[in-house]
């Protein structure tokens, strides 16, 4: 799901820039109206720190193989914080492990970013509409990986799909594109129920890591 | 400290020590070679890149490839380089998205082999030494808080 260096031609590196430097503008505008901006960097650390980890974390999927992405919690965690956190993690991912790359940061971070604050969006206004129950809130966790990771397989394939590079054979890889794409399918599925267990979990034994407070100040 | 925090740095060491058994998602690439160069693509896995596209650049254009092909089932091509073309050749391998490039060298500085990528104890320490960082950055806001 990282996109490296020498994929996509300047024009779509340079515009997933524009649209990243956009983001995580609005993200800190939005995090710098809140009553104490800092207060969670601690939780935002530790949660891109699992974000960086997990790509590491493979998944054998014939014919090809998948890694977590963990979109949706990020953006139900970190509200404001999952566009700049998925940047961080980004840049240490290409820089020390030529995971994506440095002219792909950008469109990466639009990749794993927008999904992430979608499903901080849904999360917000999902929890607002139930009460404690653990099946609802499974529900929701479902919903949220689900469709965070969704997203992400569908940008990622629309990305892919259409700057295709003049110089390989455009139908081999097209057909590889698309059979990458089936593949995340099922890992979407993992994602639903892997949300809602943490979810469900941290909202059991630590509920301020859900951020209900940070999540009502950002929202105005 | 914290007991909850000390519970979340556990549930973070937990994922960490899972990783030590997993494996990335990454591609890398060596070659062998000497009058002919056998190109191996794998992702981090190990599992071969087969049916990977590979696209040769020589030092003199390297805007215009010199050479396309594809890998066989063992994530495996061999080609045989121009030796009047002397200096960096670029290989790149792409399929679905994922790729890695490699240089090279032809000529006096000519290596018969070379490749990218980590060992595992590298990745280990490379990977232990980012999440120290995010995990003392929150120590030292937990702290600042306090």
């Amino acid at each position: 799901m990282h996109i490296p260096d020498g994929v996509l031609p300047t024009s779509v590196c340079a515009a997933g820039y524009a649209v990243t430097g956009i983001a995580v503008w609005y993200s800190l505008r939005k995090l710098n109206k809140q009553e104490d901006p800092r207060k969670d960097i601690p939780k935002a650390s530790l949660v891109t720190a699992a974000f960086f980890v997990t790509s590491w974390i493979h998944i054998p999927i014939p014919p090809t193989s998948v890694h977590l992405m963990l979109t949706g919690l990020l953006g139900a965690l970190l509200g404001y914080y999952a566009y700049p956190a998925a940047v961080i993690a980004l840049f240490f991912q290409a820089v020390m492990f030529q995971h994506g790359g440095l002219t792909t940061i950008g469109v990466n971070a639009v990749i794993l970013g927008i999904p992430a604050m979608l499903c901080h969006y849904i999360y917000s206004y999902g929890k607002g509409i139930i009460n404690d129950s653990k099946v609802k809130n499974s529900i929701l966790g479902l919903i949220i990986g689900v469709t965070g990771t969704g997203l992400s397989v569908f940008i990622w394939f629309l990305i892919l799909i259409n700057f295709i590079s003049a110089n390989l054979n455009a139908s081999a890889e097209r057909a590889a594109i698309i059979t990458g794409t089936l593949a995340h399918v099922p890992l979407m599925a993992l994602e639903g129920v892997f949300t809602a267990f943490i979810l469900v979990y941290l909202k059991r034994v630590k509920p301020e890591l859900l951020g209900e407070q940070s999540n009502e100040n950002s929202a105005g | 400290m914290n007991k909850k925090l000390l519970v979340i740095l556990f549930t973070l060491l937990f994922v960490l020590c899972f990783t030590f058994s997993a494996y990335a998602h990454g591609v890398n690439m060596s070659y062998q070679g000497n009058m002919s160069y056998t190109i191996k693509a794998e992702f981090d896995t190990g599992k071969p890149m087969s049916g990977a596209q590979i696209i040769i650049y020589a030092p003199d254009d390297p805007a215009t490839p010199w050479k396309k092909g594809t890998c066989d089932e063992n994530g495996q091509y061999v080609f045989v380089p121009d030796t009047s073309k002397e200096g960096t050749w670029l290989v790149q391998a792409r399929k679905a998205g994922h790729g890695a490039s490699i240089n090279i060298e032809v000529g006096e500085d000519a290596s018969l082999s070379g490749g990218t990528g980590y060992s595992a104890m590298q990745v280990i320490i490379m990977i232990a030494c980012v999440v120290w960082g995010f995990v003392g950055t929150a120590l030292f806001f937990k702290r600042r808080k306090n």
